[in-house]
């Protein structure tokens, strides 16, 4: 390529301390191309993003080497800019003006006691001397440019009004505001469902292909990469493992880091299906569950009710899993913690093992939960931090079955090595373990007291892709050794059909569609379904065309 | 809103009526105040007729319900000392004790936001350290101490300050300074927390990105954020300063509030004087609780009144 990059930084080393977290990265970005960075937890993808934007020093961190030369779009231009030299001074007019960034969470990024049209429009009177009432006008511009609508309303309103995908498109209208060179989107769309991610990131594409700016792009989903970069660099431990035109990533991965990585990436359509478990009475059956929740109803206050779970109905065999998908706010937690009884369903039955599990009194209820098992979401919150992995594993068989002494002792280490923990982990303290392997510690814990089925709820969606992989697979295994079932909820599908043998689909407290997962991904009957599956983006680059539907769902 | 304004009220009088009742009765624990005002050389009938006069002959649940009906009338009693209205007694207390809190409030803030900002921000310098201790000891000497000391040198060593009344602004000083030194203290402490916790939030990182001056992303985003936790910790420590904080310092220094009318009322078992002075005081508690409430949802946009 002729043209010189907007982007180029040079031999990057990036320390926290005495602790290396970016080294020696290079890499080049072009005006109108996206490069990935793409990487696990902890590889140093955001440390560089905040390197080029002079942040990284107010997290601690410090440039110990390297270039970031800061060049502009079109031709006839000054000299490109080290900005790895410049002070935070030098930087200020370059930040949200020439170069912007956005950021994972749409929720806390925003300023919560300003308005939108505040705030959009701070950045336009700071960078292009804007008066107010000429700011918030461009600050109009700015909404309707990221396709908000009525963003006159929307100037006056304050980000908690908003939902996510709202909030990440002010972000997103706050940084190309100015017009940048360069737009660097940190895991943009980590935090918002699949189909609001598929409108983000077409909105990014194409206002990418308006304005011709220079985009990094960090993610750890490989299925985002296939959606919107032209080139990947893959880091591990602060280091580039391999950059490559995404084609040929996909295609032909040259470093065992990257293949490993396309392994264990749960692509739709890609995992063998699991077969429908044979006919048997069902170990758990739900039964037009319901439940509400009421707010306000005070004095002078009139009340509304939400409703959470609307009569659902679904049979688990043994040894089978039941996967539950379904975006934010569709009511699949609140449906778990009911069949559990963590909160009181206001309709319908529960059968574990044939028998009744609603209607039993406080103590009857809490001896039969020893069937019915369940693995969290957040491995870190979910884990006692002063007990002993011993204990810590071994506490529902203490509590329900009175387990002590040298058989309790006994009873961890199996637990442990069911989980493919070493022994030696037994007396330890939970922080000293990763996400991946506190994720097996719960699920030792749930297998403690012998369940027949464990409710997982979102059990590996905090996890990195590899380490996930991992702890579906000791999931399948268990399975497979003692027969329990699982009800297993997630919002991505991918990881959905990976782990079921059948699916239920929830939409707005509803199961509106349920089979085997063969017929459910295949041939989707429910137009929620189809929205969802069309959503979903697909790690691999060939069909790059693929149509969507983003119609709204009746 | 309305709805708020009108839970607030019915709220506001049910706190009325038990405090009422309780001072009400509390007084009356201690025995009859007319063996205090009544000389040695009084006629039997005199006496009769001075206890008909306040009513006193009367059970104590007449009185009580005597007294709810006079309130609701308008008509709060005589002093027993200086037989006049206790309403015009405690009315003309109620402008220098509002003048010397809103002095101590403004002398609070303009000193102990910049301070917990600074220190802050300073945490790991030792301005940090040296405001935290400051604060630290400024929360541990009680205000009688900070005054008797403030009169002790200013006054008597140095003869540069006046120590009675409410005369001139010089008169402030003391007495000011004197009613906002715990509160600086407790108030720089808090706004150092709610400083902190501001600048490790994701929004201020996003306004750096925006490429605005240090300046700004403090004072504007920090602060404003961190202002609305400030805020509702001030409310309720200028409702304390009210009902408690003023009674010993406009003692020590005969200023002519409410705190010093009500030691004195105590001290001369006036009790009606003392039974209105304490309404007066809860009045004022009640009603600044309900401006920090309303302040609090004007700065937080999440915070709606209709919820509270």
């Amino acid at each position: 390529m002729l043209e010189a990059p907007v982007l180029s930084v040079k031999q990057l080393s990036v320390a926290f301390g005495s602790h290396e977290a970016v080294s020696d990265l290079s890499f080049d970005i072009h005006a109108g191309e996206t490069l990935a960075l793409v990487g696990e937890s902890g590889s140093g993808k955001s440390a560089s993003a905040l390197s080029v934007m002079r942040l990284i020093e107010r997290e601690g961190g410090r440039i110990t080497n390297g270039q970031i030369r800061l060049g502009q779009i079109g031709p006839g231009h000054d000299a490109p800019v080290d900005l790895a030299r410049l002070t935070d001074r030098q930087m200020q007019p370059l930040r949200g003006n020439r170069i912007s960034m956005i950021f994972q969470e749409p929720m806390t990024s925003l300023n919560p006691v300003m308005r939108i049209g505040e705030q959009l429009a701070e950045v336009l009177r700071r960078h292009q001397g804007l008066s107010r009432t000429m700011a918030l006008a461009a600050a109009e511009e700015a909404l309707d440019q990221v396709r908000i609508p009525d963003p006159a309303r929307r100037l006056r309103q304050f980000p908690h009004e908003l939902s996510g995908g709202l909030r990440q498109r002010v972000m997103i209208a706050m940084a190309l505001a100015c017009r940048p060179d360069v737009l660097i989107a940190d895991e943009p769309t980590t935090a918002l469902d699949v189909t609001t991610q598929a409108e983000v990131l077409k909105l990014l594409k194409s206002l990418q292909d308006e304005l011709g700016m220079a985009v990094l792009f960090i993610t750890h989903d490989m299925g985002v990469v296939a959606e919107i970069a032209d080139r990947v660099s893959v880091l591990r431990h602060g280091r580039t493992e391999e950059q490559a035109r995404v084609r040929d990533l996909f295609t032909a991965p040259a470093s065992p880091y990257a293949r490993d990585l396309m392994a264990a990436t749960p692509k739709l359509g890609q995992s063998p299906i699991r077969p429908p478990v044979p006919p048997a009475a069902p170990v758990l059956s739900v039964r037009g569950l319901c439940k509400d929740f009421h707010q306000g109803g005070g004095l002078l206050k009139p009340r509304t009710t939400t409703h959470a779970v609307r009569d659902v109905s679904f049979d688990i065999r043994p040894g089978e899993t039941l996967g539950l998908v379904g975006e934010s706010g569709c009511g699949k937690s609140t449906l778990s913690r009911a069949v559990m009884r963590l909160i009181e369903p206001d309709a319908g039955e529960v059968l574990l093992a044939g028998q009744p599990f609603t209607g039993l009194s406080e103590p009857a209820m809490r001896q039969a939960r020893g069937n019915l098992q369940m693995v969290f979401q957040d491995p870190f919150a979910s884990l006692n931090p002063r007990m002993k992995v011993r204990d810590l594993i071994t506490e529902p068989a203490f509590l329900h079955d009175g387990l002590d002494g040298a058989a309790r002792r006994e009873r961890a280490l199996d637990l442990l090595d069911k989980v493919a923990l070493p022994a030696d982990a037994a007396e330890r303290f939970a922080h000293q373990f990763s996400g991946g392997q506190r994720q097996r510690l719960c699920i030792a814990r749930a297998l403690s007291v012998s369940p027949k089925v464990i409710i997982a709820d979102e059990a590996v969606s905090a996890l990195d892709v590899s380490t996930a992989a991992r702890v579906t697979a000791l999931m399948q295994r268990i399975q497979e050794d003692l027969g329990v079932a699982f009800l297993f909820i997630s919002h991505d599908i991918a990881v959905i059909e990976r782990v079921s043998h059948r699916i239920a689909v929830m939409y707005r407290g509803e199961i509106v569609e349920t089979g085997p997962t063969e017929q459910v991904l295949r041939s989707p009957q429910h137009p929620y379904t189809r929205k969802l599956l069309a959503a979903v983006p697909i790690p691999m680059t060939t069909p790059r065309t693929r149509q969507r539907s983003l119609e709204p769902v009746p | 809103m309305i709805a708020y304004i009108l839970r607030t009220l019915i709220k506001m009088c049910v706190t009325l009526f038990v405090i009422i009742t309780l001072v009400f009765f509390a007084t009356r624990l201690s025995g009859s105040p007319m063996e205090t005002f009544l000389g040695e050389g009084l006629t039997a009938e005199d006496r009769e007729l001075m206890i008909a006069y306040f009513g006193l002959d009367q059970s104590i649940w007449q009185q009580y319900l005597g007294y709810l009906r006079g309130i609701v009338e308008g008509n709060y009693g005589l002093s027993f000392l200086e037989r006049r209205p206790v309403a015009d007694i405690v009315a003309e207390r109620v402008g220098p004790s509002l003048q010397l809190l809103a002095s101590s409030v403004l002398l609070t803030v303009a000193v102990a936001i910049p301070l917990g900002v600074l220190a802050a921000l300073y945490r790991e310098s030792w301005v940090g350290s040296a405001i935290m201790a400051l604060a630290f000891v400024g929360y541990a000497v009680p205000n009688f101490v900070i005054a008797t000391f403030m009169v002790l040198v200013f006054a008597f060593m140095w003869n540069l300050l006046p120590v009675v009344g409410n005369g001139s602004w010089a008169h402030f000083i003391m007495p000011t300074i004197a009613m906002s030194g715990v509160l600086i203290a407790a108030l720089t402490r808090f706004t150092r927390n709610a400083m902190l916790d501001v600048l490790g939030q994701d929004f201020m990182r996003t306004a750096r990105a925006k490429g605005l001056p240090e300046t700004v992303v403090i004072l504007k985003h920090g602060l404003r954020n961190a202002g609305v936790t400030v805020l509702s910790v001030l409310g309720l420590q200028i409702a304390g300063l009210a009902a408690a904080g003023n009674v010993v310092v406009e003692s020590i220094f005969s200023w002519p509030g409410i705190g010093e009318l009500l030691v004195q009322s105590a001290i001369t078992r006036d009790y009606p004087v003392l039974q209105f002075g304490v309404i007066a005081v809860s009045l004022a508690v009640v009603v600044i609780n309900a401006l920090t409430d309303i302040a609090y949802a004007v700065a937080d946009p999440r915070i709606r009144l209709a919820k509270a």
